[in-house]
């Protein structure tokens, strides 16, 4: 069984029950930071190196300097094609501050899957394709869409569980982008080594 | 249920409070559709008759997509094989499903389901 295949698997939600079994509980709640984290609160993102559609490697640790929405999400997510275009239009509105967005898709039938609908969405960021690894390196994604928010330090300062409005989004990725404390190049250097250390 | 004779069964399902399943026929080709298999050597499995969902419409599209909520019942239908051996038994399957709520969605996913036979 591949990677992929075991973490669908372990994420297997018991939503349905057979011959009128009762269910137990109700749905997981949506769960989203409410604001940014405080500085000394956030934990530094993981680091990983995956290919993008084009079979360019994307290096999360390459982009440090850089506001990062790393979004975890699949093609049959409904919640998760809801938000797409909002981050399309931020990649476009943001870019040149100094923001991306990277898609992570954790569809079991891979860029089969995803490439058409990169076409269909018009996805204007780096996209690739997710993993057990990954997904337990980003112990918070237990659904989907999750999305994490990363400073420019490369601490991730939010996460969201499940889809929330877009101006929840662009409201933290403003902040981040305005922090200029965090924005100097030579610690966007610094970051970069240690993002490559602790590897 | 008789050798070499047609009969079908109801196979219900219980959708969670909150949650939401893709019919078989949800109306857009990224979703994934419910499916049942049968893998028992005892009938041959004919067709299934799925009730209609509720069809529900998201940002993303002006093509409502169908979904089932709360209890459904299919009606699978069967064929007992002449050959089949008399006596108790079950017919197993699969049910192939992909579920979600209104913010979040669960990865595909499946699970067994047995329904008794008596042969005669």
């Amino acid at each position: 069984m591949n990677t992929r295949k075991q973490f669908l698997l372990a994420l297997t939600g018991g939503a349905l029950a057979l011959s009128g079994t009762v269910a137990s509980c109700g749905p997981a709640g949506s769960k989203s930071a409410a604001k940014l984290k405080a500085d000394g609160e956030r934990n530094q993102a993981p680091d990983f190196s995956l290919e993008d559609a084009s079979g360019q490697v994307v290096k999360l640790s390459d982009l440090a300097g850089k506001v990062v929405l790393l979004n975890f999400w699949a093609t049959w997510c409904t919640p998760c094609r809801i938000e797409i275009p909002w981050f399309v239009d931020m990649e476009r509105l943001y870019k040149d501050e100094g923001f991306a967005v990277i898609g992570v898709s954790m569809d079991e039938d891979g860029w089969d899957a995803v490439k058409p609908f990169i076409a269909d969405f018009k996805i204007n960021y780096r996209m690739v394709l997710g993993t057990e690894e990954l997904a337990q390196l980003y112990s918070g994604v237990q659904a989907l869409p999750t999305s994490f928010i990363i400073d420019r330090n490369g601490k991730i300062a939010s996460v969201h569980m499940g889809i929330v409005g877009r101006d929840v989004f662009e409201g933290e990725v403003r902040a981040l982008l305005q922090d200029k404390s965090s924005a100097d190049r030579t610690g966007s250097d610094e970051r970069r080594g240690a993002l490559r250390a602790s590897r | 249920m008789q050798r070499g004779k047609d009969f079908q069964a109801p196979v219900k399902l219980t959708i969670k409070p909150g949650f939401h399943i893709n019919t078989n026929m949800p109306g857009d080709k990224y979703l994934i559709p419910l499916r049942i298999t049968w893998d028992n050597k005892l009938v041959e499995s004919g067709k299934t008759e799925f009730p209609a969902g509720k069809k529900s419409t998201f940002p993303f599209s002006s093509t409502p997509v169908s979904v089932y909520e709360g209890n459904v019942e299919l009606i699978q239908h069967f064929k007992v094989k002449a050959d089949a051996t008399p006596g108790l038994s079950s017919v197993t399957g699969t049910l192939h499903y992909q579920a979600c709520t209104d913010k979040e969605c669960h990865p595909p996913t499946s699970t067994r389901v047995r329904l008794g036979l008596d042969l005669r």
